[in-house]
């Protein structure tokens, strides 16, 4: 299933290599041409019956760490990539640079731990990589410094039409824009799948520039706070009551006209979806709003548990609902009602 | 030279939270319409005023929105809870009362278990007088703002009102728009949008215009109340002209120009080296290849708060100031 195999699929932010090439073979799959720019970002183009133009975007890329060490024992030393929370990978499997080397992330052992250590929280610097290397030689022959490490773990459905994996934020939307791309549309598709999201939303900014589509949509994932124990900046946000249309987030206000028509389009098709505030996470829309002279921006995301850990978790339904909402969306042919 | 209380009363009542400016920009609209070439609103919601004439470009910007509280989630029994639109202080926001659009008003309370200096925003919650959530979800809805709620008050020397950051940039720029007979620089007069929330509309609407010259017209803190911390501004002592913010190096040009005007008609003037905070001044100065900009600042004490005050006379001298700086052609 191609979920799995874009979910399981290194794309630490900077390193999307092996995810682009999976999602340019799926382009090529369907006859369409795309085109790579310098930062890496691949952007199609899937021209429909009408004029207007959507461009859509997915980002590729997922948290990650780097390696910057390799210690005298052959442990590895690194730095984190993207908005990492150590505590949910210590002891987890990872993998490391291109060839793919398995590790693991070490933490010393309860029986060495001094009694203030139990108490304290594990932080970068406690923590290391192992590649099973006996020596430092040896580390260094199969890893390098700069090499980007991932989060080794495969994607599954379990429970009640829940899915868990990693970097669910990135490869969800992108699944569902490659089934997008394979259908005949009204509206002109432009997808861009982009790189950097999570260091800064630093591919979108090129992909939005000299661009003119009548609107922006950007797919992603969204902290999902239907925890008990809740309470903060964000709306109330549950998986499996549907995609989620943006009001606000961490910076940027969303164009409330295209917010507006986004409602009305889930409420005509009656697909569910909740629209939110979320005042500490930022998205891609904070800075393709003002690119140039500006433009319309709406994000439409996921709801997800535990996002940037190795077991994020979506609903089913969310996905299937954003799958139909987009279908309806570019079925419609006229471009915005004044 | 009388001061315009009515039109700062009416501007500082109207209801334009961060990407919500529409009122503003109608009352503006309206009141200006005999004094400028023509207007625009553009994608952000900039309001943009075109004064034709020969000579330099100057963009002159103005923002349209104030701070306020976006609803989140209601809980169960109907109490609702917020994030903040721009920069909301703890301190100042509790107890006091917020209105949204359609006049509806709320008061913020705070969880008493909580310590107080251990609160945070979203220990607090706003009161709207429902009894349960169902209730409160009919009055306002996730995504609504409600802004500061109190009265505009005058003294012999001073005007005090919530969102005096910035309509009375605004109304600055208003009021040196209706003594302004011929202009020799083209003058895009841009009442912006979405300041609060990281300068946002300056930056859009700057990239159109490709000025000459930027000027903001916004506030600034003042250092004369008691115990305040050392800053060498305060009320009636006149415009202050920046030379620095965490957005912006003032280009030395377009001050040493500001300055000798002040100098020439005897316009009470001061320097404001601000340790923090940005305006609208610092994204028009980073637009393409560069622009040179600064800021005309009206010192304000509280500001952020429903209660922020400011000095007629300093209000008078930074609508003399603007209207000197765009009779005659601004060259550096």
């Amino acid at each position: 299933m191609l979920r799995d195999k874009l979910v399981g699929l290194p794309g630490v932010s900077g390193e999307e290599t092996a995810v682009r090439d999976q999602i340019l073979q799926e382009i090529k799959e369907l006859g369409l041409t795309p085109k790579i720019d310098a930062l890496g970002n691949v952007v199609v183009k899937k021209t429909g019956r009408s004029q207007r133009e959507i461009l859509l975007v997915a980002h590729m890329d997922e948290v990650g760490l780097m390696v910057s060490e390799i210690d005298s024992a052959g442990l590895i030393k690194f730095l984190t990539v993207g908005p990492v929370d150590l505590k949910q990978w210590v002891s987890k499997r990872i993998m490391i640079g291109k060839d793919q080397i398995p590790g693991v992330i070490g933490a010393k052992p309860i029986h060495l731990q001094k009694a203030a250590e139990r108490k304290e929280m594990i932080g970068r610097k406690s923590l290391y990589l192992d590649i099973g290397a006996s020596s430092k030689e040896e580390a260094e022959g199969k890893v390098k410094r700069g090499d980007f490490v991932s989060l080794a773990v495969e994607g599954e459905a379990f429970g009640d039409r829940k899915y868990k994996g990693k970097a669910l934020d990135s490869r969800l939307p992108i699944e569902i824009v490659l089934e997008l791309l394979k259908e005949e549309h009204e509206a002109t598709i432009v997808v861009a799948f982009t790189v950097m999201r999570l260091i800064g939303g630093r591919g979108a900014i090129p992909v939005s520039w000299g661009t003119r589509p009548d609107e922006i949509l950007i797919l992603d994932g969204i902290d999902a706070t239907d925890a008990p124990d809740h309470k903060g900046r964000q709306s109330k946000i549950s998986l499996g009551a549907g995609p989620c249309i943006l009001i606000k987030e961490m910076r940027a206000i969303l164009d409330p006209k295209l917010r507006k028509r986004l409602e009305q389009t889930a409420k005509k098709a009656a697909i569910s979806v909740q629209s939110v505030v979320h005042g500490t996470q930022y998205f891609e829309s904070n800075f393709m709003q003002l690119v140039e002279e500006g433009r319309a921006v709406g994000v439409l995301a996921l709801p997800i548990r535990y996002m940037h850990s190795p077991v994020a978790l979506c609903d089913e339904r969310d996905l299937q609902g954003l799958k139909t909402f987009l279908t309806a969306w570019v079925s419609v042919n006229e471009k915005e009602e004044a | 030279m009388k001061f315009n209380s009515e039109g700062l009363k009416e501007i500082t009542g109207i209801y334009g939270p961060s990407g919500h400016e529409e009122k503003v920009v109608a009352y503006i609209q309206e009141a200006m319409k005999d004094y400028v070439d023509e207007m625009t609103v553009d994608s952000l919601g900039n309001l943009i005023a075109h004064k034709k004439g020969m000579g330099p470009k100057v963009m002159i910007a103005g923002h349209m929105d104030q701070i306020g509280l976006m609803v989140t989630d209601v809980d169960d029994k109907g109490f609702v809870r917020f994030t903040n639109v721009g920069g909301i202080m703890m301190e100042v926001t509790i107890g006091q009362r917020f209105i949204f659009e359609d006049g509806r008003i709320g008061i913020v309370g705070r969880e008493e278990k909580q310590a107080i200096e251990k609160s945070r925003l979203e220990h607090l919650y706003l009161d709207i007088g429902a009894k349960t959530k169902e209730e409160a979800l009919g009055w306002v809805s996730i995504g609504d703002i409600c802004v500061y709620y109190s009265e505009y008050v005058e003294s012999e020397h001073t005007a005090m009102a919530r969102a005096m950051d910035d309509r009375i940039g605004c109304f600055v720029m208003m009021e040196a728009l209706k003594r302004l007979e011929k202009v020799e620089n083209d003058c895009y007069f841009v009442f912006t949008a979405q300041e609060e929330v990281g300068t946002r509309g300056a930056r859009t609407s700057a990239y159109r215009i490709e000025p000459d010259v930027g000027l903001a017209v916004d506030i600034t803190l003042s250092g004369d109340t008691p115990e305040a911390k050392r800053f060498a501004v305060s009320l009636h002592d006149g415009v202050a002209i920046k030379v620095r913010d965490n957005s912006l190096l003032s280009h030395p040009k377009v001050n040493d120009r500001l300055i000798a005007l002040c100098e020439k008609h005897t316009i009470k003037y001061q320097m404001e080296v601000l340790e923090f905070g940005g305006t609208d001044a610092g994204a028009m100065s980073l637009t393409k290849e560069g622009v040179p900009a600064s800021c005309l600042s009206i010192p304000t004490r509280y500001g952020h708060s429903d209660h922020e005050v400011i000095s007629k006379e300093d209000v008078e001298a930074a609508i003399q100031l603007l209207v000197k700086s765009l009779e005659t052609p601004f060259e550096i």
